[in-house]
């Protein structure tokens, strides 16, 4: 990985320049002058999911944008802040900190990875369940595009209807449409206080039946997961686990950690627990991380449905594991479910996409070696919207100079 | 938005277009062929009031097909584009920024008949929806089951899912939850070329690009919406309303910022000012402190343990801020009055006058004080009433200027004044609507926020939907030729002319 860094290497290709705009105006215009030159360009923040996505179709141009790490404008009590996009997640958090806040997103990578690539990768976490995802927390933005102009779309207020949303195609859209500069978003204040209560079950259905329960009662905790992996604090074994993330003021958090347990307990939990402070900010950190230390033989494949789909989710993903038995984590209020599939052929994992087709979601591969990613669109098969989806890329970027070929359909 | 509450506009309508009588035109009998006759109006009695919504802005629809299938609604949609006829999709036009106004005439589509709740997923929470379905119904099914659905205007008892889908509607709980945008997952569209087209889902994180949230505040102009899947919220454990009263609008404005600042986000925070209350008790509404410049309605949602110390945290900021008095709803009774009073706040202004102008705009929170200091100084300088009943919480302004239109040149100078005020808040770093949209109302202002770049990038994004500009055209961008001033500007004159 770090080598990969340093090299602005993506799918084994580098490429042949490099650069370092330190201004949202040399962002645009060292955009504007490769898209003229028709070189291909792959926008990078830190790189740490630079693995994601297909391989480039072609590749000349790194334009790295760790240069724009300014915090812009942030008045504390308007809950909002405006930033330039390559700011590192773990700063800009600390920031918020200073002044009892935070980012309302817990993705992977949350130390190192930008703000820019976080949005344009649209990573979440455990969080999503109570706060929602970056569509829910992005306000304005402002874009180079192709042409080497700045766009803007949004505004720096919680609450805008004036013209159209441009945010939203360029959060998930992998920098394919523009190169996120500079970014506006609602923050909210930390919780005063938050634990963890968990409970470990022998029959996955119990756990999952625990665990709806309490995703969808009056509690509103700020996640609940369903796991199976090696977690800081969980007890070892194959046993299902159900880790909710209680927080609020003091005695709410008591409330609900006093009746996630109660109602584990009542559901067949062989064995709860509870984790304050470090631990249990661990154990969240963890869950967060989960899969991305993984060896390059082995898949991580994010598995999309509604929430009471995640057996079948689970289902799917240990027919493509040798045991039947992947690591997994699975986000059960919100239909997300991420499992480590160590040497997944092909032809599995055409199947488990079908599989997560078939139930109304999708097969996502954030992790897969070469010769998986060469043979499979890792975003799995384009729907009937994909002609939309053609049109706006060629709008926006008709030559098909940013990130060619790395989205859906490769685009 | 412009309401005439005594006097009606009339728009000049072309001449010799739909007869009164005798036999339809080829496009009607076409229609009638696709949905049945009776459901295509053409006569020109039956069209008059479909050539409003609730702005000021008037358009003379061709026909109105009141479709009863997706299935038509494509078939009608191939017609149009046959004929090169305008579409505009129509829910219950409780629409405040003329966004559902046949400008440039056309076909209008309606879906009062699309009001079927076609599931609701209890587990996992979401429902699909036809468009028709009015807001407030999907809530009433939903609350069966102890959900309900979150965004909810002030006019959610009749407006319609599509229509709250086209304008990305907003609402009083909106503080809390979100907007429109923030819970519909998915959408059915047909296109401009009549294909259909599934967008986003029930399930999370469709790979692509986010077209559902594109389409949301669209305005009608990307794709006519058929099917609109949206998430349910679990009604909280515990609500607590309370109303506290102020000597002066400075007060109330500093206890909202106040309030925002301690990291509290209750579930509504609204303020009404004086004009506002008095215009309630003319209208008859009880219970309201006659002696305050300002109140604020703030409700607080939670479990049980929580609620009370938010309660009294809230209680405690609002006594600093110079609250005079602070009551709490005892009952659901009590604060259903209260929200009652808030709800009906624009009706009871005709006591007052017989017009309004509803503004929309919005600040950052921590800019109250000065916009509603401006607000002021434009009540006076323009010698017009304006009455301040809004979203505090989420700095959504709606200064709603009283008039009479009967009055030479008022209108005008209602419309100046409107302006002025918004100009204030793009100054202070806000925008021009928070949930009424642009349409035909504010189109003219486009440039205030966006530059010319911004502008070319939107229409790029509509030109991928609706190459041909068969949707809604004429709406959102400043069109060539209109008055500087926008369309609102010009509504006193046409009103003069007919």
């Amino acid at each position: 990985m770090l080598q990969t860094e340093r090299s602005f290497g993506v799918a084994g290709l580098s490429p042949s320049e490099v650069a370092r705009p330190e201004t949202p105006d040399a962002v645009a215009a060292a955009l504007g002058a490769a898209a003229a030159a028709g070189k291909a360009v792959v926008p990078w923040g830190s790189g740490t999911k630079q693995g994601w996505g297909n391989a480039p179709r072609r590749y000349d141009l790194a334009l790295d944008l760790s240069a724009l790490d300014r915090v812009l404008e942030y008045e504390p009590a308007d809950l909002v802040i405006t930033t330039e996009a390559g700011i590192p997640l773990g700063a800009l958090q600390r920031r918020l900190a200073e002044s009892g806040q935070f980012l309302a997103l817990d993705p992977p990578y949350a130390a190192t990875s930008t703000l820019g690539g976080t949005l344009a990768t649209n990573a979440s976490g455990p969080s999503r369940l109570l706060y929602g995802t970056a569509r829910d927390l992005v306000l304005g933005m402002k874009v180079a595009n192709p042409a080497g102009e700045l766009v803007k779309s949004g505004g720096k207020v919680v609450k805008n209807v004036v013209g159209y949303d441009l945010n939203k195609m360029h959060i998930g859209g992998l920098g394919t449409l523009g190169v996120m500069v500079e970014v506006t978003l609602k923050v909210h204040p930390l919780p005063a206080a938050e634990a963890t209560a968990g409970a470990t079950f022998d029959d996955l259905a119990a756990a999952v039946a625990a665990a709806g329960r309490i995703y969808r009662s009056v509690l509103y905790p700020r996640a609940v997961e369903l796991v199976r992996a090696p977690l800081p604090g969980m007890p070892a074994g194959n046993a299902w686990g159900v880790l909710v993330w209680c927080a609020g003021s003091p005695a709410t958090v008591e409330r609900q950690v006093r009746d996630a347990t109660a109602w584990c307990q009542e559901g067949g939990a062989r064995e709860s627990l509870r984790l304050d402070g470090d631990d249990h900010r661990a154990l969240w950190a963890a869950v967060s991380e989960f899969g991305r230390d993984l060896p390059e033989s082995t898949v991580l494949a994010k598995l999309t449905a509604v929430p009471t789909r995640i057996p079948d989710l689970a289902a799917a993903a240990a027919r493509a594991h040798p045991d039947g038995a992947p690591p997994l984590i699975a986000h059960a209020g919100s239909g997300v479910l991420y499992a480590a599939l160590p040497g997944a052929t092909v032809p599995v994992l055409q199947a488990l996409t079908r599989a997560a087709a078939a139930l109304g979601g999708a097969a996502v591969l954030e992790a897969a070696p070469p010769a998986v990613r060469e043979a499979l669109d890792v975003w799995g098969p384009t729907r009937d919207d994909f002609p939309l989806m053609q049109a706006l890329k060629d709008q926006f970027d008709p030559q098909g100079t940013l990130n060619p070929g790395r989205f859906l359909g490769r685009l | 938005m412009l309401i005439a509450m005594m006097a009606t506009p009339v728009a000049a309508r072309p001449h010799g277009s739909a007869s009164d009588s005798g036999t339809p035109p080829p496009l009607v009998a076409e229609l009638q062929a696709i949905a049945g006759k009776a459901h295509v109006l053409w006569r020109f009695d039956e069209l008059r009031s479909y050539e409003y919504d609730g702005s000021i802005d008037v358009g003379h629809p061709d026909a109105v097909v009141l479709v009863g299938s997706r299935q038509e609604v494509v078939e009608v949609v191939r017609l149009a584009r046959r004929y090169g006829k305008p579409i505009v999709a129509r829910g219950a036009g409780t629409g405040l920024s003329g966004g559902a106004v046949l400008s440039r005439g056309g076909i209008a589509i309606g879906f009062s008949r699309l009001r079927r709740i076609i599931d609701i997923d209890v587990l996992n929470q979401r429902a699909v929806c036809e468009p028709g379905v009015v807001n407030l119904d999907l809530t009433k099914a939903a609350s069966r089951h102890g959900l309900y659905y979150a965004p909810d205007p002030s006019s959610q008892a009749a407006c319609t899912l599509g229509g709250n889908v086209a304008e990305n509607s907003g609402g009083a709980h909106c503080l809390a939850y979100g907007v429109t945008t923030n819970h519909v997952v998915g959408l059915e569209l047909v296109l401009a070329d009549g294909s259909t087209v599934r967008v986003g889902g029930a399930a999370p994180d469709v790979p692509g690009y986010d077209l559902t949230g594109l389409v949301v505040g669209s305005e009608g102009t990307f794709a006519v919406v058929t099917e609109v899947t949206v998430r349910l919220m679990r009604v909280q454990e515990g609500v607590r309303t309370l109303l506290a009263s102020f000597d002066t609008i400075d007060d109330a404005s500093r206890a909202t910022s106040a309030i925002v600042a301690a990291g509290i986000i209750p579930a509504a925070l609204e303020m009404m000012d004086r004009l506002t209350i008095q215009a309630l008790q003319r209208a008859g509404h009880k219970g309201l402190p006659s002696e305050a410049q300002a109140v604020l309605l703030v409700e607080l949602e939670g479990m049980a343990e929580g609620l009370a110390e938010q309660v009294a945290a809230v209680q405690g900021l609002l006594l600093e801020s110079g609250a005079s008095e602070i009551r709490a709803a005892q009952t659901a009774d009590e604060r259903d009055r209260l929200w009652k009073a808030r709800k009906g706040a624009l009706g009871a202004l005709g006591q007052i006058k017989p017009n309004y102008y509803l503004q929309d705009g919005v600040i950052p929170r921590s800019r109250l004080l000065e916009v509603l200091r401006t607000v002021s100084e434009v009540s006076e300088r323009y010698g017009l009433p304006i009455a301040n009943v809004f979203h505090a919480g989420d700095g959504n302004l709606h200064p709603c200027i009283v008039f009479d239109q009967r009055v030479h040149g008022e209108t005008d100078r209602v419309v100046a004044a409107g302006a002025d005020i918004l100009r204030k808040c793009v100054e202070l770093g806000g925008t021009l609507s928070g949930e009424h949209g642009i349409g035909l109302e504010k189109q003219a202002y486009l440039p205030w926020v966006f530059s010319p770049v911004d502008i070319a990038a939107m229409r790029a994004a509509h030109r991928a939907f609706d190459p041909d500009d068969r949707l809604n055209p004429g709406k959102i961008f400043p069109q060539p030729g209109a008055p500087s001033a926008g369309a609102a500007q010009t509504a006193d004159s046409r009103q003069e002319e007919s």
